[in-house]
C-alpha cells in the first residue's frame, strides 16, 4: 500500500513538472466539447429536438461523455505492444508476476492522478456552459454510474490488452488500434448519442460492449432506463468482461510460447 | 529553378523510399486505410442525421453540405499524406535529437524535416472523399469548366499552405517546452473546427478563426470557387494572405527555434 | 600548411531549469522557475592540420561532442570562434555540409525497415553525388568493409557490427574531407572493433582525411590517433602526441594473479611495486616492457591458479592528469 502512495505521489509531481502539458490538456479535452456545441447549437438554431434530445441535453451529453472518456479510456496498447517489441516481458515470463495485472494496476495508478487534473477542468468547463448544463443526479443513479465506469473501465483495459497482444503477431499495431478507435467512436455513443441512429442499429448495439462506455450511463443519467434496464446492462457488461478475459488468457498462453525476446 | 528541380527530385527520392517501406506492412496499410474510411463515414453518418431530421448546418442545404464535407476530407487527407508522419516525429527530431543529423546534410533543414516521410495510407485515403466529391459536383450540376477548375486548384494550395504552416509552427514548441506528449494532435484538434461549414461560428470565435489561426476560409473559399458563388474580395485576400504570412512565420520560427536547439538526448 | 579545423577559445552555455524537490516544490514550479545555466564547453582552442587523426578524450559530461556538434554546425556557439574547412560551421552551408561528416555511435540515419542500399542512394540524392563517384565509392567502401552481401537485406535485420559499417559507408559516399566520428565502436564486440578500427586507418591513410575521433576505448586512440586532445569539464586537459602521453602516464601494467601458496611482501616487490594482497590475489605494478618477462617467471616460481594483465584505462590516466595540474595550479 505504501508503494501504491509513493506511486500516486511521484506522478502528481510529475503531472505538475509538465505544466505546459497541464494546459495543453485543458485545450485538448475542452476544444472538442466548444466544437460540439457550437455545431449543435447552430442546428438546434431552426428544430427544438432531434431524436429525443434537446439542445441542452445534447450538450450535456458531450460534456459527460468526454469526461467518462477520461475515467475509462486508456492508452495501453501502445506500450504493451512497445514491451513485446522489445523484449521487456522478458522479466514478466520469468517472473511470478502477472503481466495483466501489472498493467491494470499501473493504468489505475495513471488514471488516479490523470483524474484529479482533468476534473478540476471539466468544474470550469460546466461553470462556461452552464446555461446548457443539465445537473439531474440521484443518489441511486450515481451508484450505478459509479458501477458502470468501473466494469467500463475494466473492459476498455482489456480490450486494449488484446490490441496490445496483437504484437506478438504483427509489426505495426497502431492501424488496429486507429480502426478500434473508430468502431468505439461510433459504438458507443461517442461521436452522438446513439438514439439518433436508426432502432435496428441501436438494437444491435445493446449486446455489444462499446454503448455501454458512453451511451449506457448517459441514458441513466438522463433517467430514461427503467431498474431492469440499468440491471440487465450491468450484466451485459459484466459477461463482456469475461469473454474478453478469456480472449486474454489464451493470446497470452500463445504469444508467450512462440515469443522471441528479440530486444533491441 | 535549377534548386526547384533538384528539391523535386530529392522529394521524389523520398516517396520512393516511404512507399517502399510501407508496402511491407500490408496489414497495416488497409487497416490504417479502414480506420480513416470509417472516420469519414462516421460525419457523413453525423451529416445525414442531422439533415433527416429536417434541420440543417448554417445555410448550407443537404448536397452543399456534404459537398463541405468532402473537401474538408480532401484537403485533411492531402495534408496527412504530406505531413502527418514527420509532424509526428518532431518529438524524435527535437526532444531526443534525431534533428543532429538532420542539421549536417546540405539540405534546407525545414524542407527536411517536413517533407521526409511521405504517407502511402493517407494517399489511399484521399479516395474516398475524392469520390463524394465527385458525387456532389455532380448532384449540384456543378460545371467543371477549365477557369474554375484552376481558381479552385489555386485556392486548395494557399489552404494547403496554411495547413502546412500552422501545423509546422504548433510543433516548434518543442525547441522552449520540452516535452508535450501527442503535440501533433494540437493543430489536429483547431483544424477539426473547420470540418463543420463555419457559418456555425459567430463573433469572437469568427475573428480567431479569421485572424490568430486563419483556418475559417480554408475550405468555404475554395467551395466557393468551385460553386460558383461570389466570393468577397477581402475573403481572398484574407485567404491568400494568410498563407503568405503562415509560411513566413514559420520560417522566422524554425530558424530561432534551431538557435535554441540543445540537441540532447 | 593551413589548418583544416580552427578554435579558439569556444564556449558553449545549455539552459536548464532548476528543480526543487517534493511536491511543494513542483508546485511552486508552476508558476516560476529558474533558469539555471551550465557551461559544458568553457573556452578551448585548438588546431587541426590536414589528415591528422586526432582522438579527443574524456570522461561522460566532459564536453566532447558538444564540441563535436559545433564543429558540424548542429549547435550555435555560446561564444568563440570555430572554422572547419574555412566555414563557420554553424552557418549551414550546403557547400561546407558536403565536404565534411558525422558519424554517432548512438543515433543512426539508416532506414530501419529498408535494406542499407535505400539509405545509400537516398544519400546519393542528398548530397547530389555524381553516378560514376557513387559508383566508385560504393564499390571500394563495401569492398574495405566487406559488407557487399548485406547491402540488400534490412536493417532490421543485420548485427550491431555490421549495422556500424554500413553507417559508416553512408557517411563516406560523398567523400568527405573531414570526418567526426562520435563513440563509432561503442556497445561492438572485439572483432567488429577491429574490422573498423582498421578500416578506418586505412581510410586516414590512402584518404588524406582528417579525422577527429571520440570513444571510450583506449585501443582506438592507440591503434589510431596519432594525437590525443583531452578535454575534462568543459576544458582542455592535454593536447599532445599519444607517445608522450602514453611514456608520461602510462608506462606501467598490473598484474594481478591468485596464488595457491603464501607469498611474503618482500619477495614480491622484487617484481614489481604497490603490492596489494587481498586473501591470495595478489596484484603488483610492473614496467609495460617488462610484463611478458616478468609474468613468465612468476609462473614458473609460484603455483598460479589465474593470472589478468590490466592496461590502465583513460579515466584513470585523465583523473591523474587532472590532480597534477590542480596540484600546479
Amino acid at each position: 500500500m505504501n508503494k501504491f502512495k509513493a506511486y500516486i505521489k511521484i506522478g502528481v509531481i510529475d503531472a505538475l513538472e509538465m505544466r505546459f502539458q497541464l494546459v495543453y490538456w485543458l485545450y485538448v479535452n475542452m476544444a472538442p466539447i466548444i466544437l460540439m456545441a457550437y455545431l449543435w447549437s447552430n442546428v438546434y438554431s431552426k428544430k427544438d429536438s432531434i431524436g429525443g434530445f434537446s439542445l441542452n441535453m445534447m450538450v450535456t451529453y458531450y460534456i459527460l461523455t468526454r469526461l467518462f472518456n477520461r475515467i475509462v479510456s486508456t492508452y495501453s496498447e501502445e506500450r504493451i505492444a512497445k514491451d513485446i517489441k522489445d523484449g521487456q516481458l522478458n522479466q514478466f515470463i520469468t517472473r511470478p508476476i502477472s503481466y495483466l495485472s501489472f498493467k491494470f494496476g499501473e493504468r489505475i495508478g495513471i488514471r488516479i492522478i490523470n483524474l484529479a487534473i482533468v476534473i478540476p477542468i471539466y468544474i470550469v468547463m460546466i461553470f462556461f456552459l452552464k446555461k446548457y448544463f443539465i445537473w439531474q443526479m440521484s443518489l441511486w443513479n450515481f451508484l450505478i454510474i459509479g458501477v458502470n465506469l468501473f466494469l467500463s473501465l475494466t473492459s476498455f483495459f482489456l480490450l486494449a490488452f488484446i490490441i496490445g497482444l496483437m504484437a506478438f503477431y504483427m509489426i505495426e499495431t497502431h492501424s488496429l488500434n486507429g480502426l478500434k478507435e473508430q468502431i468505439t467512436g461510433l459504438m458507443s455513443g461517442y461521436i452522438f448519442p446513439l438514439s439518433l441512429l436508426p432502432p435496428e442499429l441501436q438494437n444491435a448495439f445493446k449486446y455489444l460492449p462499446f454503448a455501454y462506455y458512453y451511451n449506457f450511463p448517459m441514458q441513466v443519467y438522463f433517467n430514461q432506463l427503467s431498474m431492469h434496464e440499468m440491471l440487465l446492462g450491468l450484466a451485459i457488461q459484466c459477461i463482456w468482461i469475461v469473454i474478453l478475459y478469456g480472449i486474454c488468457h489464451l493470446m497470452w498462453k500463445d504469444g508467450t510460447k512462440n515469443y522471441e525476446a528479440t530486444g533491441i | 529553378m535549377k534548386t526547384l528541380i533538384r528539391y523535386i527530385k530529392l522529394y521524389l527520392h523520398f516517396v520512393s523510399n516511404c512507399t517502399t517501406r510501407e508496402l511491407l506492412f500490408r496489414t497495416h496499410l488497409i487497416l490504417s486505410f479502414s480506420a480513416r474510411l470509417m472516420l469519414f463515414g462516421l460525419y457523413i453518418m453525423m451529416y445525414d442525421i442531422i439533415y433527416k431530421n429536417a434541420a440543417s448546418i448554417g445555410s448550407l442545404n443537404y448536397d452543399q453540405a456534404l459537398l463541405y464535407l468532402s473537401i474538408f476530407f480532401l484537403v485533411d487527407t492531402i495534408g496527412f499524406t504530406f505531413f502527418i508522419k514527420n509532424f509526428s516525429t518532431f518529438p524524435e527530431y527535437i526532444s531526443e535529437g534525431k534533428l543532429d543529423i538532420v542539421l549536417t546534410k546540405p539540405v534546407d533543414s525545414q524542407f527536411f524535416v517536413s517533407m521526409r516521410y511521405f504517407s502511402l495510407t493517407s494517399l489511399f485515403s484521399t479516395l474516398p472523399p475524392l469520390g463524394l466529391f465527385i458525387r456532389q459536383v455532380s448532384r449540384l450540376h456543378i460545371s467543371l469548366d477549365p477557369y474554375h477548375l484552376l481558381i479552385f486548384g489555386l485556392f486548395l494550395v494557399c489552404t494547403l499552405i496554411v495547413y502546412y504552416s500552422i501545423w509546422f509552427i504548433t510543433n516548434l514548441i518543442l525547441f522552449w517546452v520540452h516535452r508535450i506528449d501527442a503535440l501533433h494532435e494540437f493543430f489536429v484538434t483547431i483544424w477539426r473546427f473547420m470540418q463543420f461549414p463555419p457559418d456555425i461560428f459567430q463573433n469572437v470565435i469568427r475573428l480567431f478563426f479569421l485572424f490568430i489561426v486563419p483556418i475559417l476560409l480554408t475550405i468555404e473559399v475554395p467551395m466557393q470557387a468551385l460553386t460558383g458563388s461570389t466570393i468577397k474580395i477581402s475573403h481572398i485576400f484574407l485567404l491568400v494572405g494568410a498563407s503568405v504570412l503562415s509560411l513566413l512565420i514559420s520560417r522566422i520560427l524554425w530558424k530561432m527555434g534551431l538557435r535554441r536547439y540543445q540537441s540532447t538526448g | 600548411m593551413k589548418s583544416v579545423i580552427h578554435l579558439e577559445n569556444l564556449r558553449k552555455q545549455y539552459s536548464y531549469y532548476k528543480k526543487q524537490p517534493g511536491l511543494w516544490g513542483s508546485i511552486k514550479g508552476l508558476f516560476h522557475r529558474e533558469e539555471l545555466f551550465v557551461d559544458a564547453v568553457k573556452g578551448i582552442s585548438f588546431d587541426i592540420q590536414p589528415g591528422e587523426f586526432v582522438g579527443f578524450v574524456g570522461p561522460n559530461g566532459a564536453g566532447k561532442t558538444t564540441t563535436l556538434k559545433m564543429l558540424s554546425g548542429i549547435l550555435y556557439p555560446t561564444s568563440g570562434e570555430v572554422s572547419v574547412l574555412d566555414h563557420k560551421p554553424f552557418e549551414r552551408k550546403a557547400e561546407f555540409q558536403k565536404q565534411f561528416a558525422l558519424v554517432m555511435g548512438q543515433k543512426n540515419q539508416l532506414w530501419w525497415d529498408l535494406p542499407p542500399m535505400e539509405s545509400f542512394l537516398l544519400n546519393k540524392a542528398i548530397y547530389e553525388i555524381p553516378d560514376e563517384l557513387f559508383k566508385k565509392n560504393l564499390e571500394e567502401l563495401s569492398e574495405l568493409l566487406d559488407i557487399k552481401d548485406i547491402l540488400n537485406v534490412q536493417v532490421r535485420k543485420l548485427s550491431l557490427g555490421q549495422r556500424m559499417k554500413c553507417e559508416l559507408v553512408a557517411a563516406l559516399l560523398h567523400s568527405p574531407k573531414v570526418l567526426f566520428l562520435d563513440e563509432p565502436t561503442i556497445g561492438l564486440d572485439v572483432v567488429s572493433q577491429n574490422a573498423i578500427r582498421e578500416f578506418l586507418k586505412k581510410y586516414n591513410e590512402e584518404k588524406g582525411a582528417t579525422i577527429i575521433l571520440t570513444s571510450h576505448y583506449m585501443q582506438d586512440i592507440r591503434r589510431l590517433c596519432n594525437r590525443v586532445i583531452i578535454i575534462h569539464h568543459g576544458e582542455l586537459l592535454y593536447d599532445g602526441t599519444y607517445d608522450a602521453l602514453h611514456t608520461k602516464y602510462s608506462d606501467s601494467k598490473t598484474l594481478e594473479f591468485t596464488a595457491a601458496e603464501e607469498i611474503p611482501e618482500s619477495e614480491l616487490l622484487k617484481f614489481g611495486t604497490e603490492m596489494k594482497k587481498k586473501n591470495n590475489t595478489y596484484s603488483i605494478e610492473v614496467p609495460r616492457e617488462k610484463t611478458a618477462e616478468i609474468t613468465g617467471k612468476l609462473l614458473e616460481k609460484y603455483t598460479v591458479d589465474d593470472i589478468v594483465i590490466h592496461e590502465r584505462d583513460i579515466e584513470e590516466i585523465i583523473g591523474e592528469i587532472f590532480i597534477s595540474k590542480k596540484m600546479r595550479e
